[in-house]
């Protein structure tokens, strides 16, 4: 019922859109909940509004102009996938910048542009970063599974954008391998509660569980996922160690007991 | 017979925080400096009590700071340490990949890292890391083995701390005993800086735990694991005492009171450690036998009262060798 009327809202805002275009006369609120339904030129307008601030953020940081500009355009890129992720849309820009300043951050310790291409496991990265304030991150991993796997579905206009396009690729690709930690009962329900956001009692009902079995399963594989995302960030952890030429093993004499 | 088989595991303790702190010793380059004696007695550990008055519960030994159980004495015993800024699980990857690099910075310089609670809730010790494998190579006092990255999510407490060693400082080892004598005396009074009130320590520790068996609420295996703890603390603490005259030589005014004092406050705590011995056979642990039958319960109390009686009169002693080392060191500001 909730939801229903949030769509109706969305619509009215559509529609004044459509007939004036005056997203300039939005609130970033507003803004963000159009971008979240796909609607490009109410992303163009928070980009419009907020990419000088959070250039002139980055070039604070990294004092490279040029870097600067990479680091914005792929924070741009990014702040559009995750949306969905965004908690308090009216908070737009100081998410922004925190994706900003993880990313110039980033940049740095890698030393410098070209350091390395954005993969799951930096994606993840930044995922992981930008979840921290958030109190449940269970919900927030069905929230972006859900998101992603939907935007699969609809393969939407964004995707015209090559370097998106990948970025998705490779983050929808990740997201599949994480749940290769499942067994096939325990991914089937995972999958129906996180994908079709099936109740428990929906997912016992379709298959033929009970409802106790349906928690459980959904307990152990939330579970099971996350020590999967743990371990994924990991292998990046080990990847930058390698390039760096830093050892990735030492062990000493066990200590005396 | 007893007395034996204690000699031959002098190498252990159950105390884990001096454990800890004894088995980290063996990497740096004071690894021949140090007993588990010295360790237990110039840390305080050989001293200490904390005792829950409702039940004595089994959280009483930790119920302390890292700084107070670990990094003071380690300080002590010449060593600068650092501890991470601890943090409660499930946590980021970001979050657990700090405690990663913590334990792996000192592990690459060939000094383990102290953990908190890695496979049951004590102190253990991080010898070793392999990235490829995500493994972090783990001892506590209940197993040693691998403990995956993703493990630290679900320690069993919840919470992820480290604590490492960061560097050696020059000791004098007058001043280590005075430091150790000051820690006792103060923390014997219960004012050791403690995280709960509701728990007591020092002498008011005996009185708490006689209160305990009064109020007939003991748990069984807290009650035994305290008297582990506190018995083998003991235990140590007479073998820290006896080792003094061997320590002092000296002709000095100092030495002789360290030499004389000593040996007038060891039959003290070996009555406090005799006392504990029988108070462990009514209460083996980790069963602990039947504290809220009224008879044992009984017992337990003549016990607990001789224990506190002989540790109050060894304490007096101890604050007496205390002032006489400061009096020196006065009058020799004096002269």
């Amino acid at each position: 019922m909730h939801e229903l009327s949030i769509l109706e809202e969305e619509d009215s805002i559509d529609e004044e859109l459509d007939n004036g275009g005056t997203a300039a006369a939005l609130k970033d609120e507003q803004l963000v909940e159009l971008a979240r339904t796909g609607d490009r030129e109410a992303f163009g307008e928070l980009v419009r509004r907020h990419r000088a601030r959070a250039l002139g953020l980055a070039s604070t940081i990294t004092q490279d102009g040029q870097l600067a500009e990479d680091i914005v355009q792929e924070a741009l890129v990014s702040a559009f996938l995750h949306i969905e992720t965004l908690m308090e849309p009216g908070r737009f820009r100081y998410w922004l910048e925190r994706i900003v300043r993880n990313q110039a951050m980033m940049k740095l310790r890698r030393g410098g542009p070209g350091g390395r291409t954005s993969t799951f496991s930096e994606i993840a990265y930044r995922w992981g970063r930008l979840s921290e304030e958030e109190r449940n991150e269970c919900s927030l991993l069905d929230r972006m599974l859900f998101r992603i796997v939907e935007r699969h579905g609809e393969a939407p206009y964004y995707e015209t954008d090559p370097q998106a396009r990948l970025m998705r690729k490779e983050m929808f690709e990740g997201l599949s391998e994480l749940l290769l930690c499942l067994n096939l009962k325990e991914r089937s329900v995972f999958e129906a509660h996180v994908f079709r956001q099936l109740s428990p009692a929906e997912i016992s009902d379709a298959l033929g569980m009970s409802v106790g079995a349906v928690h459980t399963s959904i307990s152990r594989s939330r579970k099971k996922v996350q020590r999967e995302r743990i371990r994924v960030y990991f292998q990046g952890y080990t990847a930058e160690k390698k390039r760096e030429g830093r050892p990735t093993r030492r062990v000493l004499a066990p200590p005396i007991r | 017979m007893t007395e034996m088989i204690r000699e031959e595991q002098r190498d252990k303790t159950f105390t884990a925080a001096a454990g800890a702190i004894y088995a980290l010793l063996k990497y740096t380059s004071r690894k021949d400096t140090y007993t588990l004696t010295d360790v237990m007695g110039l840390t305080g550990h050989a001293f200490r009590i904390n005792i829950h008055p409702d039940d004595v519960s089994p959280a009483g030994p930790t119920m302390f700071s890292p700084t107070e159980l670990l990094e003071k004495g380690l300080n002590n015993l010449g060593f600068t340490a650092e501890q991470l800024h601890g943090f409660p699980t499930p946590a980021s990857p970001e979050k657990l990949e700090q405690a990663i690099r913590f334990a792996q910075e000192t592990i690459d310089r060939g000094i383990p890292a102290i953990g908190w609670s890695l496979f049951v809730p004590e102190f253990g010790v991080i010898y070793g890391y392999d990235d490829e494998k995500q493994e972090l190579y783990c001892s506590d006092p209940s197993k040693v083995g691998a403990l995956a990255y993703a493990k630290l999510n679900e320690l069993p407490m919840n919470f992820v701390f480290m604590l490492r060693i960061t560097g050696e400082l020059t000791v004098d080892p007058m001043k280590a005993l005075k430091t150790s004598l000051a820690g006792i005396v103060e923390f014997a009074r219960g004012e050791a800086p403690t995280l709960s009130d509701s728990f007591k320590h020092g002498l008011a520790g005996y009185d708490a735990w006689i209160e305990a068996f009064q109020g007939g609420h003991v748990n069984p295996f807290g009650n035994a694991y305290n008297a582990e703890v506190v018995g083998d603390a003991r235990e140590y603490a007479v073998r820290f005492l006896r080792s003094l005259p061997e320590r002092w030589v000296g002709d000095s005014r100092e030495e002789a009171a360290i030499r004389s004092l000593s040996q007038e406050a060891l039959p003290y705590f070996e009555q406090v450690a005799e006392a504990l011995r029988i108070f462990q056979l009514h209460f083996p642990h980790p069963h602990g036998g039947e504290p809220n039958d009224p008879d044992q319960a009984a017992e337990a109390i003549k016990l607990l009262k001789t224990a506190r009686d002989r540790e109050t009169a060894g304490i007096a002693v101890l604050e007496r060798l205390y002032e006489e080392l400061n009096k020196t060191e006065q009058q020799a500001w004096d002269s």
